[in-house]
């Protein structure tokens, strides 16, 4: 599933975010000190995580660390997903 | 004829009252209980994200949230501020024949230098301007006009930039109506001052450093206007939404002033976010040592406005760092505006 989740969320990341050129961007680049990630975009970022992979994020979900990278990011979905943290 | 020397004593304040970014954060989230569930999902995020450990408030954040008449508030800190960083900056030194007031809005601020000058017995001759609604960008616009006068004759001049946007984030962020991009503001305001005493002549004790010449630049980002709102809400509180396109303009914007009018000189920055300040390691990786200050002033004290990049200079020179002889002080403004000045021939005092 990690792999599927990467892939999946970098293609949202690139065609939301990069004007759809993600030449430059690895699973490990870090999208928040190079402004790939902001706080607003983060919103719809999450807005993408849980409609797709039928997740709920939580408040506590949301740090620094969990949106850190691409990598970290397909982390949480599959820790939320295998922690039972479905929508509602 | 030999050139003239201006020499410059600078001091800085902050609010009273010292809190936790997490605290805050905390707060904010009780505060915007009643916000939809995508501000309060973020909300943590934009506390932890803004690269701050603490804030500076003059005025109690609970108090001010409880007050209805948040511009007396506004008006209590901003003078409170003001006069104490004023009285430091003029201890032991002759009184200024100038006083220049600088705020980053147009909110709490009637008369603010006529009233310094009567609260700390100033010539009543002095000359007093109040330049507000400048935003961060104040600082050097005031400095030029200070320049200014210092060259028409005008003995010294002090510019004091002080803000209460902590305290105006406390009075005016709990709206429901709120912008996203709002909070994230709101979550980067301190309170403080900063004053600066310039004076024609070589250096006295107490002082921190002269300079021969000043030059002051500002621009205009073209289209800025379009991206960011810079006004006021129903009960004509100040507020600011930033939009996402400045760190897409921001490298070449600050180019078209740096490289016409810096070369390779240190550039003390205003510390206007982490990631403004990232965009500019990024554009201008040979500024990264000046930056830094930025970085360390914002981390440990957030964004007081105007006397923001004030702050930074004082924090240069208590660590001794080399800004001699050319060096330059650059800040943003409403729009979204470049302003940089540029100091020539200056010397450190010790």
């Amino acid at each position: 599933m990690s792999e599927s989740v990467h892939s999946e969320v970098r293609a949202f990341i690139v065609r939301e975010f990069l004007r759809g050129d993600g030449r430059d961007l690895e699973d490990t680049t870090p999208l928040l000190r190079s402004g790939i990630l902001d706080s607003l975009k983060i919103v719809t970022l999450l807005a993408f995580l849980e409609e797709h992979f039928h997740i709920s994020v939580s408040t506590d979900d949301v740090s620094v660390a969990n949106f850190s990278t691409i990598a970290r990011i397909g982390d949480l979905v599959r820790d939320l997903a295998a922690r039972g943290a479905t929508r509602e | 004829m030999s050139e003239r020397e201006v020499s410059v004593r600078l001091a800085v304040a902050a609010g009273a009252r010292t809190l936790e970014q997490q605290a805050l954060g905390r707060e904010a989230r009780r505060r915007l209980a009643h916000a939809g569930r995508e501000l309060q999902q973020v909300l943590p995020f934009m506390y932890e994200h803004s690269g701050i450990v603490a804030r500076h408030f003059e005025v109690d954040p609970v108090e001010a949230e409880q007050r209805k008449d948040w511009l007396q508030v506004l008006n209590e800190a901003t003078r409170s501020l003001a006069a104490r960083v004023l009285t430091d900056v003029l201890a032991s030194a002759p009184r200024p024949a100038a006083l220049i007031v600088v705020s980053s809005t147009h909110s709490g601020f009637p008369g603010l230098s006529r009233w310094l000058q009567h609260q700390l017995e100033l010539p009543p001759e002095m000359l007093c301007l109040d330049l507000a609604g400048t935003g961060c960008a104040g600082a050097p616009h005031a400095l030029h006009v200070a320049d200014t006068l210092l060259s028409s004759g005008t003995p010294s001049v002090c510019v004091v930039c002080v803000d209460a946007l902590g305290t105006l984030s406390q009075v005016g962020a709990w709206s429901p109506e709120q912008s996203m991009s709002q909070v994230v503001a709101h979550c980067l305001a301190s309170d403080g001052a900063a004053a600066m005493l310039l004076r024609a002549g070589g250096l006295q004790p107490g002082d921190d450093f002269t300079y021969r010449r000043a030059h002051f630049v500002s621009r205009l980002w073209p289209g800025s206007f379009t991206w960011n709102a810079f006004g006021v809400d129903g009960e004509n509180r100040p507020y600011f939404s930033v939009g996402k396109e400045i760190r897409t303009h921001l490298a070449g914007e600050v180019r078209a002033v740096l490289d016409a009018e810096t070369g390779a000189s240190p550039v003390v920055a205003h510390p206007g976010g982490v990631a403004l300040l990232h965009a500019l390691e990024d554009g201008f990786p040979h500024l990264r040592p000046y930056l830094e200050l930025s970085m360390q002033e914002l981390h440990d004290h957030g964004n007081f406005g105007s006397p923001s990049v004030l702050r930074v200079l004082r924090l240069s020179l208590d660590r001794g760092v080399a800004l001699w002889p050319t060096f330059s002080l650059i800040s943003f403004g409403p729009g979204k505006v470049t302003a940089l000045l540029k100091y020539e021939g200056a010397r450190a005092a010790r």
